[in-house]
Order: structure tokens, then sequence, then C-alpha cells
């Protein structure tokens, strides 16, 4: 898998990191994955609490989250892989998260790349050169009726959307990766235009809007 | 882009006289470009909108750019146009030699005629580049300053950054 998120540090949980090579970067095991989707579901505390949580397995049987994080070896749990987002998507619905709040914090596309959407920033100076830079602001203010706050949750929500054909990382001078995923986003005004978002994953694990253009 | 709905501008090189005609009723979707060398119309094309077009003279050789296309215009005869397609915005193009650096909004890449020979992938978007001596300086919105040497092969960055 390729690192699209820094956040995911070998920890005393099941998460369990390899490095395979420069291109693709950081491999989140399987099993390792399910932990990290169960904790952003936040389940970390349902592990520890008595809730009750119950996860729903691949066979049909009902095992207690609990002993699903910390049994030693959770591919026994008979989950299987493809699995892990759906089991996620019952958690959620379980917990009763409304979905806004709900969005997985762990997205990934069919090449194995893992998105850590918590990671995901867009600096403040970003919107003041996609929104007032003449070469920009033609299309995502003039044409697309975009202001900061709706270009915020579009370029962040485009990035999700868009991420399952994300573009394979590229080295960046000076260290860090960046990528980029292309689809097609509605304005404010209802224009819509096929957009390349720009997205650099810095050292330090942060997922950094660089630049959006048509 | 901001511009008026259609334009023409004048350039003369080496005693030839090349005009640019604009029509940018359709920008940002689109801009009309149509290029003119002494009197005779060359050819029409249909551009993005967004950003307006550059402009520049390389020995016997005027050519411009718009946010996609590099168009490489011969004054001589026989005056074959060459053009290089391009999937992020160029900012501005030098010619070294025989080969072609265009400053991409976040990268830079050398070109040997359709060939990319070398690129640089930057962290920032660039805001602006410049020829100092056997390097080009590029500085980004960060205000990070970078000095690449540019060989025909690749490009290589010379300094840390610095601002």
């Amino acid at each position: 898998m390729r690192p699209r998120n820094g956040s995911v540090e070998p920890t005393t949980t099941a998460v369990t990191i390899t490095r395979v090579n420069r291109r693709r970067g950081l491999f989140l095991s399987l099993p390792g994955l399910l932990a990290a989707l169960l904790i952003a579901a936040g389940s970390a505390q349902a592990a520890s609490a008595p809730t009750g949580l119950a996860l729903n397995t691949a066979v049909g049987r009902s095992a207690p989250l609990e002993s699903a994080l910390v049994r030693p070896d959770p591919l026994r749990t008979g989950i299987a892989p493809r699995v892990a987002t759906h089991a996620y998507d019952r958690i959620v619905v379980a917990t009763g998260v409304a979905a806004e709040v709900a969005a997985p914090r762990f997205i990934v596309n069919g090449a194995g790349d893992v998105l850590d959407t918590s990671r995901v920033t867009i600096p403040e100076g970003k919107f003041g050169y996609l929104l007032k830079n003449p070469s920009k602001s033609g299309v995502f203010s003039d044409s697309m009726g975009f202001d900061r706050s709706s270009l915020d949750s579009s370029l962040r929500r485009h990035l999700v959307e868009n991420f399952g054909d994300a573009t394979p990382s590229e080295p960046m001078v000076g260290g860090g990766t960046k990528f980029s995923v292309t689809g097609s986003l509605t304005g404010p005004s209802g224009a819509n235009w096929n957009i390349t978002s720009v997205w650099g994953v810095d050292p330090n694990g942060l997922i950094r809007l660089i630049t959006a253009t048509p | 882009m901001t511009a008026p709905e259609t334009s023409e501008t004048t350039f003369v090189v080496n005693d030839h006289v090349i005009a640019v005609a604009l029509d940018a009723h359709n920008a940002p979707r689109s801009l009309g470009v149509s290029i003119s060398l002494d009197g005779l119309h060359l050819r029409s094309f249909e551009e993005p909108g967004w950003r307006l077009p550059g402009y520049g003279v390389a020995g016997r050789e005027f050519y411009w750019w718009s946010a996609r296309r590099l168009v490489v215009v011969p004054v001589d005869a026989p005056r074959e146009l060459r053009e290089f397609a391009l999937d992020e915005d160029i900012l501005c193009v030098f010619a070294r030699g025989d080969s072609w650096l265009l400053v991409c909004e976040t990268s830079i890449r050398l070109r040997d005629g359709a060939t990319e020979v070398s690129r640089l992938e930057f962290p920032e978007v660039v805001t602006s580049a410049r020829v100092e001596g056997d390097l080009i300086v590029v500085e980004d919105a960060g205000g990070v300053l970078r000095h690449i040497a540019v060989s025909s092969e690749r490009l290589t960055v010379v300094d840390s950054p610095e601002h």
C-alpha cells in the first residue's frame, strides 16, 4: 500500500506496519487495517468498556468486539479482508453515530492504498490562491461560486470520492510524496467542472492540498 | 482569468510579424487562439481558458503556451508548428538548446521534443521562475527559492531551499 497516511504508527494494538518498497511505502496488514478501522469507528472505548457491542463476522456469527481486537490471531475471527469496510459500516450503524460524523477515517482504494482522512489538511492560504488568484478565480469563484467554507468541504469530499482512482505517488523535492485525484465537482452555482486536486503527503504524515485545477 | 472578449497582440521576431488573436467569449471554459505569420493565418487553437497565454522567443523561433500546451512557431520556412501537450498548468517556458524547460504549477519538466527527459515535483505551487547563469531559480508560494541545474539529461536541485 502506498503511503497516504502518516498517522498509522506501530502501537500495541493490532496495527502492524511493514515497509515493502519506496513506491508502495507502508503496508498496513489486514489484521492491522481491520483493527485500525474499528478504532476509527470510535470503537476504542468499546473495546475496553462493557458496551456489549458485537462485531458481525463473515460467517454469520457474532463475537464480542473486545475479543476481536485483542485475540492473538484476529484473522481467526473469520473476517475476510474484503469485509473490513463492510464490518466497519455495521459498527457505525450499531453505535448510532450520525452519518455526517461517521465518514470512514480510512479509505482503501483498489490498488491497496490507504487514505487516512484524519490527516487531510487544506492550508489557509490555498483558499485565497484558488478563490482570488486570476488564473484560478475564474473557475472556482466566478464559475463555480465557491466561498472558503464550501470549497473546503467540497475539496475534502472530492478527495474521498475520487481516491479510488488516485494517481501513483511521486516523490517531491525535499521529501514526501504527492498524488492527485480527478473527478467531477459541482459548485454552489451549479456549474460542473472536471477537477484535479493535487495532494502532498509530507514526511510528518499530513496529507496537504497543494492545488486544484480544471 | 480576466481578459477582453477579443484581442490581438502583434510581435515582431527577426523582422517577421506574428499576430496572436484571442477569443475569450467562452472563458474560463475555453480560449480561442489564432496565429498569423506575416499576414498568413497559420492555425487556430481551442485552449483552456482559465489562464492567459504566455509568449517567448528563442533564436528564430517564436513560441507561446496556454495552460496545457506549448506551441513553437519557426519564423523561417518551412514554418511547421510543433506542439506539446501537458497535464498540468504551464507557468513559464524557457528554451535550453534543443530542449524545452517547462515550469508548471507544481513541477518543472525538461522535454526534448515529445519526450519528457526529467521532472521535479515540488511540494508547493510555483509563483515565479527565472534564469540565473546556468541555473533556473524557482520560487514557490511559501517563499522558498530553489536553484535547479539543467543538463541535457536531467534536472537537479543544487542547493537547499532558502527563504
